[in-house]
C-alpha cells in the first residue's frame, strides 16, 4: 500500500503510464484515507464494478460500514494478492503462506476475524471471504453447540421448543 | 468503553449474514449442521436455508427408465421420496450389475465391464471385452477382483485381479465348466462372497462354490443343502453382518417373506424367526442387510415396489468430508415428512400380523440397492 510519500506517488505514476493502473483512495467510517493500488482494489468485486461502471475514481469510495484498523487489514490481503501475480512454484507457496500467517492472526482474535469477515463480505472479496469462512468452520469442527458459543462468544437465544425441533429434525445420529 | 465496543463486537457472530453462515456451512461436515443450528436463532436459520437430504442414513435404491438416456434416480425409504440427479449413466443399453458403497458395476454385450463412481460420474472401462462369455453376474471382491459367472446352460467363471498398478488384467476363464442343465441358478441375486469362497444360489435351494485358490475347478455343486423347505416365488442370497450365509425367500406375490440362515454344521436352512433389528433391503442383484437408524425399519425386509410412485426431487449428489447428500435444486418444495405413510413394500417378520401382498405394485425398471454409508 502506497502511503502518500513522495517516491511512493512517483512509483505510482511511472506504474500508471506503463499499465494503465490507477490509484485508488478508499476512506474508513472514521475518515482515514487508504490509497491503494487499482489493482488491489479490484480485489474488491465491489469496487471493481463501481471503477468499471466509471464511478468517482478521483473521489475515492468512502466505506461507510468499515472501521480503520479493519480496512488496513483488508488492504494488506489486497495488496498481496492484487499486487503480484504468482508465476514461479516458489511465488504461490509464498503466497499461500502469506495467507496461513495471515489468517492465524485474525484466529487468535475473533473479534477481528468477524469484522475482517463482515468487511470481505460487503466488498466481495471472494479469496479473503473464503479464508477467513473457512477458519471459522474450521473452528466449529468436532465442537459442541455450547463449545460453538464459548469460542465465538455467542449467547444461547434459543427456547426449549426450538432445541427440541432441531433435535427431531436431526435425521443424522 | 472499550470493553464495550469489544462485547459488542463478539456478540456479532451471532448476527452473521445468513449468506456468510450458509458458505461456513458448505465447509462443514453434513452431519455437523444441527449442531451448528444448536448454536443461537441466526446460525439456525442459516441452516435451514441450506437444505440437503443425507444420503449415508439408509440403503437408497438407484433406479433409472432407461440405462443410458435416462438420469439416475435414488429412492430413500426413509423420505419416501425420488431424487433425480441429473445425468444418466453413461452406457446406453448396460446391465446394472453391482454395487459397492459409491461404486456401480456395469455389464454391456459380452464381458464388457465398466465402473461408475456414483458421486463423479467417472466411467472406468474396467475389462476389455472377450467373446464366448456372456455374464449374468458380475461382483466385485472389495476392490481387488472381479469375478463374472455365465449361468445359462453351463455355470463358467471368470476372474480379473486389479494388478498393483492399478489396472485390470485380462478375464481368466475357468477350463472346467459345470455342465448341468437340471440346475437353475436363482436369476435375480449375485453370488455372495463368503470366508474366501464364491457361492451361487440355485433356485431350488442348493448351493454352488467356487474357490478362487482353485480357479480351474470352477463353480462345484454342494451336496447339502438339498432344498429350502418352502416353497418360494423368487430367493435371494445374503451374507450377515454376523458373517452367515442366508436366504430370502419372496412367497406368490409377497404374501409371506420368509428367512433362513445356513447352519454351516449341519449345513442344512434354517428359518429365522428374527431379524434382531436389521433390515433388509433384496429385490435386485445386490442385497443389503444392516442395522437401520430408525426404529420402524426394524425386521422389515424391503423390496423395490411401490403402492404408489414416490414424488422426485431434482437434486445435486454433493459429497463433503465422504458424507453424501441430496442438495435440492430448487428450495420450493416442501420439507414436510410424514413418517407414517411410505409407498415402499415391506414385510415385517415375526410380527404376526398378515401384510399386504404388492399385488397392484409397481416395480422400477432398472433398480439395484446401494448403500453410501462410511464411503
Amino acid at each position: 500500500m502506497a502511503s502518500g510519500s513522495g517516491a511512493a506517488a512517483a512509483a505510482a505514476d511511472a506504474e500508471e503510464k506503463e499499465s494503465g493502473s490507477r490509484m485508488i483512495t478508499l476512506t474508513s467510517n472514521e475518515g482515514k484515507a487508504f490509497v491503494v493500488t487499482e489493482a488491489s482494489a479490484r480485489q474488491s468485486a465491489t469496487i471493481r464494478s463501481m471503477v468499471d461502471d466509471g464511478g468517482c475514481v478521483d473521489k475515492g469510495f468512502p466505506l461507510p460500514n468499515v472501521d480503520s484498523k479493519t480496512l488496513a487489514r483488508v488492504i494488506q490481503y489486497s495488496d498481496e494478492h492484487g499486487n503480484k501475480e504468482p508465476h514461479t512454484v516458489d511465488e504461490r507457496a509464498a503466497l499461500a503462506k502469506f495467507d496461513r500467517d495471515f489468517i492465524a492472526e485474525l484466529d487468535a482474535d475473533k473479534a477481528f476475524l468477524y469484522d475482517v469477515t463482515m468487511a470481505a463480505n460487503y466488498l466481495h472479496i471472494q479469496g479473503l471471504l473464503a479464508l477467513t469462512t473457512q477458519c471459522v468452520a474450521d473452528t466449529i469442527k468436532g465442537k459442541t453447540p455450547e463449545e460453538i458459543r464459548t469460542a465465538f462468544g455467542i449467547e444461547y437465544d434459543l427456547t426449549a421448543q426450538d432445541e427440541k425441533e432441531i433435535k427431531e429434525e436431526d435425521t443424522h445420529a | 468503553m472499550e470493553a464495550i465496543a469489544s462485547t459488542s463486537r463478539v456478540r456479532g457472530w451471532s448476527s452473521l449474514p445468513t449468506d456468510v453462515l450458509v458458505r461456513i456451512l458448505g465447509s462443514l461436515r453434513w452431519s455437523s449442521h444441527p449442531n451448528a443450528a444448536l448454536v443461537c436463532r441466526q446460525w439456525r436459520s442459516a441452516v435451514s436455508l441450506s437444505s440437503f437430504y443425507p444420503a449415508w442414513i439408509t440403503p437408497l435404491l438407484l433406479s433409472t427408465a432407461d440405462v443410458g438416456t435416462a438420469n439416475i434416480r435414488y429412492y430413500s425409504p426413509y423420505y419416501d421420496k425420488n431424487f433425480e440427479v441429473h445425468g444418466p449413466l453413461k452406457v446406453p443399453g448396460a446391465k446394472i450389475c453391482c454395487s459397492t458403497g459409491r461404486h456401480l458395476s456395469m455389464c454391456v454385450d459380452q464381458s464388457l465391464v465398466f465402473d461408475i463412481d456414483l458421486v463423479t460420474g467417472a466411467l472406468v472401462e474396467v475389462l476389455p471385452p472377450k467373446p464366448h462369455a456372456l455374464f449374468n453376474f458380475v461382483v466385485s471382491d472389495g476392490d481387488e477382483r472381479l469375478f463374472g459367472v455365465e449361468a445359462i446352460l453351463t455355470i463358467k467363471v471368470t476372474s480379473s485381479i486389479r494388478n498393483s498398478s492399478g489396472e485390470w488384467e485380462d478375464w481368466k476363464l475357468t477350463e472346467y465348466h459345470l455342465d448341468l442343465p437340471r440346475i437353475r441358478v436363482s436369476p435375480d441375486t449375485n453370488p455372495v462372497h463368503h470366508n474366501g469362497l464364491l457361492y451361487l444360489l440355485a433356485q431350488d435351494g442348493r448351493l454352488l462354490v467356487y474357490d478362487p485358490c482353485r480357479h480351474d475347478n470352477g463353480f462345484e455343486i454342494l451336496d447339502k443343502p438339498d432344498g429350502f423347505g418352502f416353497k418360494c416365488e423368487d430367493s435371494y442370497l445374503l451374507r450377515s453382518s454376523q458373517y452367515e450365509l442366508m436366504v430370502v425367500l419372496i412367497e406368490r406375490r409377497g404374501k409371506a417373506v420368509h428367512v433362513l440362515k445356513l447352519n454351516e454344521e449341519t449345513m442344512e436352512w434354517e428359518k429365522v424367526e428374527s431379524l434382531h433389528g436389521q433390515a433388509v433391503f433384496t429385490g435386485s442383484l445386490t442385497t443389503i442387510i444392516k442395522k437401520p437408524k430408525f426404529k420402524w425399519m426394524e425386521n422389515k425386509v424391503f423390496l423395490p415396489r411401490f403402492y404408489n410412485w414416490p414424488e422426485t426431487i431434482h437434486v445435486d449428489l454433493v459429497t463433503r468430508e465422504g458424507e453424501m447428500a441430496f442438495v435440492p435444486k430448487s428450495s420450493s418444495y416442501s420439507n414436510t415428512l410424514d413418517a407414517s405413510i411410505t409407498n415402499i413394500w415391506s414385510y415385517e417378520l415375526g410380527c404376526g400380523t398378515p401384510t399386504m401382498e404388492y399385488w397392484g405394485t409397481e416395480r422400477p425398471d432398472y433398480s439395484i440397492w446401494v448403500d453410501f454409508a462410511g464411503n
